[in-house]
C-alpha cells in the first residue's frame, strides 16, 4: 500500500511560528493541517493519505528547503512515535512506527536547543511491510563496520569495484504455523544471507568480516521490537581464482524471526 | 626450414623491440620480451552479483619462458607467474596475479 498524495506545495515553517517547539498540527492523522512559510495560513493535507495506523511502520519522505539557523535538529512524530534526526537541507527518508494511542498528531518539531528550519515539505507517506524494515535494519547495521565501512549493497545488479564488501540478499520469507499464536498468527521465518566479498585477502580477514557481521546483527536481534529474535545458520566459502587477485566471499546464513497475522502482513504481533 | 624454424622466423617480427608488439618485462635475471594483456574479466566468488578485476597474461618466446611463482615487472607494476602455458609453437602464455 502506498500513499503519495500530491502535497508538494505545503509546508512548515517555524520561523513564522516562533515559541512552538513542536507545531504545524491539526488533530486527526488522516486530515492534517500545516502551518505554510506564509503565517497565518494554513494548508490541508490531501485527505487521500491516511488513514494511518497505531502500530504501523512508514516512510515518510520529508524534505527541508531551508535552514533559518545553524544547530537544527528535527524529528518527525507520527503520534508519539519519533524517527531519528534529520537536520539538513534535502529529503530525508524516515522510518517511523505510528503511535497514535496518546496523541493523534502529526508533527515535525525541534529538539531542544534548536531554533528551526525553513521551509519544510513532508512529500509522502508510504506503508512498508516488516520485511522491508528488518532488512533497512540489517543494512543500518552492518553500515560502517571497521572493514567493510559503506560497502553495503542490497539489490546490486553490477558487478562490486571496491572491496571488502558486503551483500544482503534475502531469500525467502517461510510462515511457520506451529510455532505461532494460534493458527491465524505464524511465527515468520525470514532467510537473508550476507556476503562478505573481499578480493586479494586472506581467510582470516573474512573470518574477521563475519565475527564483525554477527556482533552487529545481535547488538539489537529484536530490530527495534519487530522480530522475536535471530539465529545465525551456516557460513560458508567461495572463491575464484582466476584474476589479477584472489577472490574470496562467505555467505554468511541468517533466520529472522517475526510475528504477523494473517492478512496483516505491516503489523507486528 | 622445418615448420617449427618456419613458425620461429615468423615470431621474430611479432617480438621484434622496435617494430613488433612486444614490450620489455623485468625479471630477476634481467629483463626479456613479452606481450602483456589484461583484459577485464568478473570474478565470480559464487556471490549474487561478481567483482570487477582483470586477467592480466603475458605472452613470450618459449625460449624466455618463466616459471611459476617467477617475478616480473611490467610498466611498473610487479606480478607473479602464477601458470606458464606454452602452446608447443614457441611461444607461452603465463598467467599472472599482482605480486
Amino acid at each position: 500500500m502506498l500513499f503519495t498524495p500530491d502535497i508538494s506545495q505545503w509546508d512548515c515553517d517555524t520561523q513564522d511560528n516562533p515559541g512552538l517547539d513542536q507545531w504545524s498540527c491539526d488533530t486527526l492523522p488522516n486530515f492534517l493541517d500545516f502551518y505554510s512559510v506564509a503565517p497565518a495560513t494554513t494548508y490541508a493535507i490531501n485527505p487521500d493519505i491516511g488513514p494511518l495506523f497505531d502500530g504501523v511502520s512508514y516512510w515518510v519522505n520529508v524534505e527541508i528547503v531551508s535552514i533559518y539557523y545553524d544547530n537544527i535538529n528535527c524529528r518527525l512524530y507520527l503520534g508519539t512515535g519519533q524517527s531519528e534526526v534529520f537536520s539538513t537541507v534535502g529529503t530525508h527518508r524516515l522510518q517511523v512506527t505510528a503511535d497514535f494511542s496518546t496523541d493523534q498528531n502529526i508533527r515535525i518539531g525541534n529538539e531542544p536547543d534548536s531554533l528551526g528550519a525553513g521551509g519544510v515539505k513532508l512529500i509522502g507517506v508510504e506503508l512498508v511491510n516488516i520485511r522491508e524494515l528488518i532488512l533497512a535494519d540489517i543494512e543500518t547495521a552492518l553500515t560502517g563496520l571497521s572493514i567493510t565501512g559503506s560497502n553495503v549493497f542490497r539489490n546490486r545488479t553490477r558487478p562490486h569495484g571496491a572491496t571488502p564488501a558486503l551483500n544482503i540478499n534475502f531469500n525467502q520469507d517461510e510462515p511457520d504455523y506451529e510455532l505461532g499464536k494460534m493458527d491465524s498468527a505464524p511465527m515468520q521465518r525470514l532467510e537473508v544471507t550476507i556476503q562478505a566479498i573481499a578480493k586479494g585477502s586472506s581467510q582470516s580477514e573474512l573470518n574477521a568480516i563475519a565475527s564483525e557481521v554477527e556482533v552487529a546483527m545481535y547488538t539489537d536481534q529484536t530490530f527495534g521490537g519487530k522480530s522475536v529474535g535471530i539465529e545465525r545458520g551456516t557460513i560458508s566459502p567461495g572463491s575464484d581464482n582466476e584474476g589479477d587477485e584472489k577472490i574470496q566471499a562467505l555467505d554468511i546464513n541468517y533466520e529472522i524471526f517475526y510475528r504477523t497475522a494473517e492478512g496483516a502482513p505491516d503489523i507486528v504481533i | 626450414m622445418t615448420f617449427l624454424e618456419d613458425i620461429d622466423d615468423d615470431l621474430d617480427s611479432l617480438y621484434d623491440p622496435d617494430f613488433g608488439f612486444a614490450e620489455r618485462v623485468e625479471t630477476a635475471d634481467g629483463y626479456i620480451i613479452g606481450i602483456f594483456e589484461s583484459p577485464y574479466y568478473e570474478g565470480d566468488p559464487g556471490t549474487f552479483v561478481g567483482v570487477r578485476t582483470s586477467t592480466p597474461a603475458l605472452r613470450t618466446r618459449t625460449k624466455d619462458e618463466l616459471a611459476e611463482s617467477d617475478e616480473i615487472i611490467i610498466r611498473g607494476t610487479r606480478y607473479t607467474v602464477v601458470e606458464p602455458m606454452p602452446n608447443g609453437y614457441g611461444e607461452t602464455i603465463h598467467m599472472l596475479r599482482l605480486a
